[in-house]
């Protein structure tokens, strides 16, 4: 530890600043239960709707999510789930993945590739809603 | 310790110049010598605690007397202490239930790619729609729905005793190993009255 230290010319703790709690831990934990407490609920629903949809054809798949009580359910569950997944994999990362700059660019595209799974299938549905 | 004669200072003196000025641990006990020698490291250290308490780096400053003491090389500036790793350990249910709730939630996110393709594809139009059923029921897409209907059935189960033991509920050794057990049973038996659901509608159909 010493010699590293002596060549950047900082005190032990100026190279521990900045390096522990971000203080945003209160926020992940809490947002990750909520979504949790709503997938819980939801999970039920999609099972049963999943369970439906095995053996309908197109024009039945799509009448099942066009109706409203479905689609806002179903709009409600890919928010929660992609929320909720993003931040399962954050966590998963930040154990996992011990380089700086590899965790970062992790992080960015897990963050990139929830948002666009999310803004798809949201404007599948609402096209499966209001289309046609 | 008793009588602290000039023949006993004279007899530790030598030790004292030889012996490494910070290597405490090494120094046997019981003479008057060896006490008084004892003072002047201990000085030190207590000098280097206090300052140390100064800049608020008490921990640091422990480590570093410590590596000082017992010669140890110091640790690089990136290394951080791990605690140990999964081959040390005995496998048990309360670790299994811990590792496959993170496995089948990694599992599952990787699923929402389906999700979102049939969703697309159900927007789009009966042939795109026609290719993602097809997909779904060829051998590779049913292995697939299999593993993620057991996965979403297991994080669902045990994602439910995370909430519960979140409000303290079920903490106790007995009680842990038991509903970690209910959970792990329970999302096979989920996951297997899921399927034969769609297998019986099948054959109805």
């Amino acid at each position: 530890m010493s010699k590293s230290q002596d060549k950047l010319l900082r005190t032990p703790i100026k190279n521990a600043v900045g390096l522990g709690s971000a203080r945003h831990g209160v926020h992940h934990f809490i947002v990750q239960r909520t979504t949790a407490v709503a997938l819980a609920l939801l999970g039920v629903w999609f099972i049963w709707l999943a369970l439906k949809m095995v053996h309908l054809d197109y024009a039945g798949a799509h009448a099942l999510i066009a109706q409203p009580w479905n689609a806002v359910l179903m709009l409600a569950f890919l928010v929660a789930v992609f929320w909720h997944a993003q931040l399962g994999l954050q966590v998963v990362v930040e154990d996992y993945v011990t380089t700086p700059g590899l965790a970062l660019v992790t992080q960015i595209a897990i963050k990139f590739l929830c948002f666009m799974g999310a803004a798809a299938s949201v404007l599948a549905v609402i096209r499966i809603t209001l289309g046609h | 310790m008793s009588e602290p004669g000039p023949s006993g200072y004279d007899q530790g003196s030598p030790t004292a110049a030889n012996a490494p000025i910070d290597a405490k641990a090494e120094r046997p006990d019981g003479s008057a010598a060896h006490a008084e020698e004892r003072d002047t490291p201990d000085m030190d250290v207590g000098n280097r605690k206090g300052r140390c308490i100064a800049v608020d780096a008490k921990r640091a400053c422990a480590e570093r007397i410590s590596n000082e003491r017992l010669h140890e090389p110091a640790m690089p500036a990136t290394a951080r202490p791990l605690s140990p790793h999964l081959d040390i350990y005995r496998w048990q249910i309360q670790m299994v239930t811990s590792i496959l709730h993170r496995a089948t939630g990694v599992a599952l996110a990787f699923g929402t790619i389906l999700l979102v393709i049939a969703l697309l594809a159900l927007a789009t139009g009966p042939q795109a729609y026609a290719e993602v059923r097809a997909f779904c029921g060829s051998w590779i897409g049913t292995i697939l729905l299999v593993g993620w209907t057991w996965a979403l059935a297991y994080h669902l189960l045990n994602g439910i005793r995370h909430l519960l033991q979140d409000i303290g509920w079920g903490y106790l050794p007995g009680q842990f190993v038991r509903n970690g057990w209910l959970v792990s049973i329970g999302s096979l038996l989920l996951a297997g009255l899921v399927w034969a659901w769609v297998i019986a509608q099948r054959g109805g159909a």
